[in-house]
């Protein structure tokens, strides 16, 4: 199927929002999203679906996680935090994002696709290849350990919920 | 803990509630369970407070233009490239030809092939010199420099492995071929010594056999298989690259 280019245009600042938030690098960021593009483009054919948001999403995200496959083999530290473009609340910005790039990739990617892309648990489940009820659980997780991280305390659930 | 309210409250309605995506009803009956369990209401909203801060944080970015750069990534350059020589550049070739001295080669290669042939060797001489930078994408970034090579060339480039023959990938680059993107892998050795992988995506399709040319201490062997035409560079060893290039052909054709 044929992809709107204009749609995907479109979809641009979304993708790099969400490859910012995976890698902390706003070059190592652009470089996904352009290899993201252009691996769409390449299997446009493939494209069955009608959430071409998703399906993008996706290509970005399996990209993301063979960088991060082939940086494992390097010696060098995780995700690198851009600190040369503060927000209106540098301290806090960087906070929040070096408190995310300390997290497990995947549990990085759903927090992102579901809190920041505003992906449902559904699309979020599409996009990383795992059921639904795994993508819940790793929420949770992720949660916690953000928690636990911005508020340099562990997280002990004084009660189990179930 | 929560018969009185219908449903148990589960891990999951604490994220849904999060997030803020369970219908009303069940909105109502898990805010109403929280208000008797203090440290889970807490625990939710850390989890508010992070999703505002996330999107505080990355929104910014969304907000900016798409880069110049990432847009032109949706238009390639177009599929069409080869063009039959102008009579100045079959001038130039013929000129170039000489001070190389190709002409042993005979009016049977092709022209492009003789610009391909020379462009791989002097990629090979420029570039296996460079200490720090002998490649722009390592292969440390073995899907980028493979998908980034295959889209400015707009041909599969799948780096050959010969790791058989004791030759390691280092990366590749994107070096100029008539004005037209190629593809330039690297190889090293234990030895230090490095080889070149000369990749070139024509749109005419031409089939030749294995030749070898040399230019100084350098060898290549060269061939065009379909619409892509390759050039092996390394140390004058004739053997040993066509060898090499022959393990390179199975792999790529």
């Amino acid at each position: 199927m044929a992809i709107n280019r204009h749609e995907m245009e479109r979809l641009i600042p979304s993708l790099r929002r969400f490859a910012r938030g995976l890698t902390g690098d706003a070059q190592a960021a652009d470089d996904l999203v352009q290899d993201a593009l252009w691996r769409a483009l390449r299997k446009e054919r493939q494209f069955r679906g009608d959430n071409l948001a998703a399906w993008l999403f996706a290509i970005l995200a399996n990209g993301a996680r063979a960088e991060v496959r082939s940086r494992r083999r390097q010696p060098t530290v995780g995700p690198l935090i851009d600190t040369a473009d503060g927000g209106t609340d540098p301290a806090s910005r960087i906070g929040i994002l070096s408190a995310l790039a300390s997290l497990e990739a995947e549990h990085r990617e759903v927090l992102l696709l579901t809190a920041v892309e505003g992906f449902t648990y559904r699309e979020t489940a599409e996009i990383v290849g795992v059921p639904i009820g795994t993508i819940m659980s790793r929420l949770a997780r992720a949660r916690d350990e953000l928690a636990r991280r911005l508020d340099g305390a562990p997280i002990v659930p004084v009660r189990r919920v179930k | 803990m929560s018969e009185a309210l219908g449903r148990p409250v589960t891990e999951e309605d604490l994220v849904a509630l999060a997030d803020d995506r369970l219908d009303a009803a069940r909105s109502a009956e898990v805010e109403a369970w929280l208000g008797e369990n203090p440290s889970e209401r807490d625990r939710v909203a850390g989890w508010r407070r992070q999703s505002a801060m996330l999107r505080g944080a990355l929104d910014p970015v969304a907000a900016e233009p798409a880069p110049p750069a990432l847009v032109a990534a949706l238009t390639p350059p177009p599929r069409s490239r080869w063009q039959w020589p102008s009579i100045a550049a079959v001038a130039a070739g013929i000129v170039g030809g000489v001070f190389a001295g190709w002409m042993i080669w005979g009016s049977a290669v092709p022209l492009q092939a003789r610009e391909m042939v020379a462009i791989g060797l002097s990629a090979h001489q420029v570039y296996i010199q460079e200490v720090r930078h002998p490649v722009e994408v390592t292969v440390a970034e073995a899907d980028h420099l493979t998908s980034w090579l295959s889209n400015r060339i707009d041909t599969e480039v799948a780096p050959p492995d010969l790791t058989a023959a004791g030759l390691a990938l280092l990366g590749g680059r994107v070096v100029p071929e008539n004005g037209w993107p190629a593809a330039l892998l690297m190889y090293e050795n234990a030895a230090g010594e490095r080889f070149t992988l000369l990749i070139v995506h024509y749109r005419e399709a031409a089939n030749t056999a294995f030749r070898y040319t040399t230019q100084r201490d350098f060898g290549a062997v060269w061939w065009m298989d379909g619409e892509v035409g390759y050039v092996f560079s390394g140390p004058d060893d004739r053997a040993r690259l066509l060898d090499l290039s022959r393990s390179i052909y199975d792999q790529v054709s």
